[in-house]
């Protein structure tokens, strides 16, 4: 069993302008001393999945359903007591911002020891020993002193090292590691991300690693969870996703970034921007900045689909990979056994169809298209957007404007001109729009 | 200190620059905060030259200084031949420099609308000689970043943060410049929109031949758009060299160390990595420490780098070192 089991977990933020689908249907599992990286960018819902699982949302924000399992027990609907004693306890959470997560007019001793009080039957000396010894372990200088001192008086590193310490201070079996280190330098971020190696090693527990930065993930994590929009797009051991990413955003991120080897080249850009997570599409949440999307993808969310053991992704791409694999071997042992060619082709497109039918329960005129009628879909579809984008208060009635909630003229028209580009709209809307 | 470039002219020539900052640090009394403290450099035309270092190296004071949004506390800018030291100089110098500022969302007024935030340096240079001119040129250069006309009359909050440093880089277009300060342009932008800002300052610089100072702490960025880079610690330059060069051969233990930091994402490379860890934090710079200003973290640091601030010497062509062992560290 698990030590952590995250099922189909929604969480939604009721607010004044609606539904907030924050978290769609996330899952995983955390093993005891194992590292689970999520990626994402901002707005992802990467926070949001970890506040879910420790409760400690904003009042507006709810578990709507789903189910998460400590060492077997449901958390979710448990109530607050229970929450007490898993929260410090069971799981410690480390958050983004070293300078605004600890209390200015405490000192660090009092902080340190309020979650051992809290947690454990020692008593003030005991804990203040306690304290001691996990400043020591964190690698904090003097820590007599230290403990005496306020916030103010230590460097974001330090106070990292600090909030490294009050998270370990009751021995949790998980440690949430929300960007820990964004806020700080380099040099620094090497320190800390070689510390909580170091202490998971000594005592440990499992990591839960919050992150945008592809490089830190790299570095720490087993298993990586890759979230947009609040879906999870795919999740797998670190050189699966890295080396064999099976996500059309996987793939565009990994292309994105500059790395060694992409001096004096161009990256290539996702094109658009995030979407608005009050106008979510009914397809996949990625597809409207999708270069490789296809009708089903504008019309039905993916599920998550094995690749091989250690991977799962949620992207039409893979079945159509695996149909016309289908396809092609189906013509290919037709023509060994000395069929025509006609009919081997034949045989080959059944094949395909049955494949398809087999994987995807919704297979309505074919639910993937072939390039042709592919390139009409989405230009109908760049057509749309690019109309109702002139005016953000268009109601989005159409299928093709209600892919892109926030509706920025300039992706649209980049969408649309690139698709476009012989046609007399493109012209008209000059050339840079082609060149996005 | 030594000629940092070849015979020819450089467009920007930064020498012995020095800006200090009075800290009041009691009753009637204050010290000077070497923010900048005599660094030297030169940008060729049409070269992008990476600015890198830890927050609160300086890196930013430096850009700032150098388009005079600082006055110099001592050592001078020459640009283009022509030494800035007048206010004539100054306002002549800022038509042909400009800035883009790191934070997209405090950099554009609320209060204006995106045609005369990206009028306003036209109007303050009197470019325009009408009202349809300025118009003319606030299109021309929206569509250059890639905005469409129609965004003219909205106001910055209407923007997502990406686009934002559109209507940023758009105004420091505004007056036709030579020579653009870049300071942290795509740190607050998410991956995916990152990507897009930087091609997009590729190809403004192939269009337009322009000269970038980008100044950045994400060392992957910066070695991605630079053509040299230069590494700075506690106000002080301590390493100056080609792009590709200062990553595959650092000489300096700092620049060694900061690199050896930079994630990489790659597993595989990741987990063969050997970091050089640095011990502690960098020191004040209230307080910088005597001699070579990295010797406090540096593993090699012996009795006389407390003495004095090593030269920044060419140790090969075009790269420059500070640091008195240099020869030995990497002998």
């Amino acid at each position: 069993m698990a030590l952590l089991e995250v099922k189909d977990l929604h969480t939604s933020f009721f607010t004044d302008a609606g539904e907030v689908k924050a978290v769609n249907g996330v899952s995983f599992n955390l093993d005891r001393g194992e590292t689970l990286g999520i990626v994402g960018e901002s707005g992802s819902g990467k926070s949001v999945t970890v506040y879910s699982i420790m409760q400690i949302l904003a009042p507006a924000g709810r578990i709507v359903s789903g189910s998460v399992k400590l060492d077997g027990q449901e958390l979710v609907g448990a109530g607050e007591k229970v929450m007490r004693d898993v929260r410090g306890n069971k799981i410690s959470i480390i958050f983004q911002d070293p300078m605004t997560s600890l209390n200015p007019t405490y000192t660090i001793g009092d902080q340190l020891m309020e979650a051992i009080l809290l947690h454990t039957d020692r008593t003030k000396q005991q804990a203040w020993d306690r304290a001691v010894e996990m400043l020591r372990l964190v690698n904090v200088n003097e820590p007599e002193k230290r403990m005496k001192q306020y916030p103010h008086e230590f460097s974001g590193g330090m106070r990292q090292r600090v909030m490294i310490a009050m998270a370990l201070a009751c021995e949790p079996d998980i440690l949430v590691a929300d960007e820990p280190t964004t806020a700080l330098d380099v040099t620094i971020q090497a320190q800390i991300l070689e510390l909580m190696q170091k202490l998971q090693k000594e005592l440990g527990m499992a990591i839960i690693m919050i992150t945008h930065d592809l490089g830190v993930v790299a570095q720490m994590c087993d298993e990586i969870v890759v979230m947009y929009a609040g879906s999870y797009c795919e999740r797998g051991t670190a050189d699966e996703i890295f080396y064999n990413p099976k996500h059309e955003y996987t793939k565009g991120l990994l292309r994105s970034i500059p790395t060694m080897s992409t001096m004096g080249q161009k990256l290539q850009p996702i094109t658009g921007t995030p979407i608005d997570l009050l106008n979510l599409p009914k397809g996949c949440p990625f597809a409207p900045r999708c270069e490789a999307a296809m009708k089903v993808c504008i019309r039905q969310a993916p599920e998550s689909m094995v690749i091989n053991a250690d991977h799962k992704a949620s992207c039409w791409m893979n079945v159509k990979a695996m149909a016309e694999k289908l396809g092609a071997d189906a013509t290919s042992n037709a023509l060994e056994q000395g069929l025509s060619l006609e009919e081997a082709l034949a045989q080959g497109a059944e094949a395909e169809k049955q494949g398809l039918e087999a994987t995807v329960t919704y297979v309505e005129e074919s639910s993937y298209i072939r390039d042709e009628e592919l390139r009409s879909a989405r230009t109908q579809a760049a057509e749309d957007v690019a109309r109702s984008a002139g005016d953000p208060n268009h109601p989005f009635g159409d299928h093709g404007a209600d892919l892109i909630g926030d509706a920025g003229l300039m992706d649209a028209r980049g969408a649309g001109s690139r698709i476009l580009k012989q046609s007399e709209r493109a012209a008209s809307h000059g050339e840079k729009g082609g060149e996005e | 200190m030594a000629d940092t470039t070849t015979n020819e002219t450089p467009l920007v020539d930064v020498r012995h620059l020095k800006e200090y900052f009075p800290v009041n640090t009691g009753f009637f009394k204050s010290t000077p905060l070497k923010a900048v403290d005599d660094v030297s450099f030169q940008i060729k035309r049409g070269e992008t030259l990476g600015l890198v270092g830890e927050s609160g190296c300086g890196k930013t004071t430096v850009g700032r200084t150098i388009l005079h949004l600082y006055e110099p506390t001592d050592g001078e800018v020459v640009y283009d031949g022509r030494p800035i030291k007048t206010k004539e100089d100054i306002k002549w110098f800022r038509t042909k420099s400009t800035m883009v500022f790191q934070d997209p969302y405090s950099s554009l007024n609320p209060r204006m609308t995106v045609s005369d935030i990206i009028g306003e340096p036209l109007d303050v240079h009197h470019m325009c000689s009408n009202a349809k001119e300025r118009e003319e040129r606030i299109l021309k250069l929206m569509d250059r970043v890639g905005l469409n006309s129609e965004h003219a009359s909205r106001y910055a909050h209407e923007f997502s943060g990406g686009q934002r440093q559109r209507i940023g880089i758009a105004r420091s277009l505004a007056v036709d410049p030579e020579f653009i300060v870049c300071d942290e342009p795509v740190s607050a932008l998410d991956v995916s929109i990152q990507a897009q800002v930087i091609n997009m300052f590729d190809e403004l610089q192939d269009q337009m031949g322009l000269t970038y100072l980008f100044i950045a702490h994400d060392l992957l960025v910066v070695r991605h758009i630079s053509d040299r880079i230069a590494v700075m610690y506690l106000g002080k330059m301590v390493e100056l060299a080609d792009a590709g060069e200062i990553y595959d051969h650092p000489l300096h233990p700092y620049t060694k160390s900061l690199i050896s930091a930079v994630p990489i994402p790659d597993p595989k490379i990741a987990r063969a990595n050997k970091r050089i860890p640095l011990q502690g934090d960098i020191p004040s710079p209230l307080n910088a420490p005597s001699g070579c200003p990295f010797r406090t973290r540096c593993p090699y640091a012996q009795e006389k780098c407390g003495e004095t601030m090593p030269a920044f010497d060419e140790v090969s062509p075009g790269h420059f070192v500070a640091c008195h062992r240099v020869a030995e560290i990497n002998g």
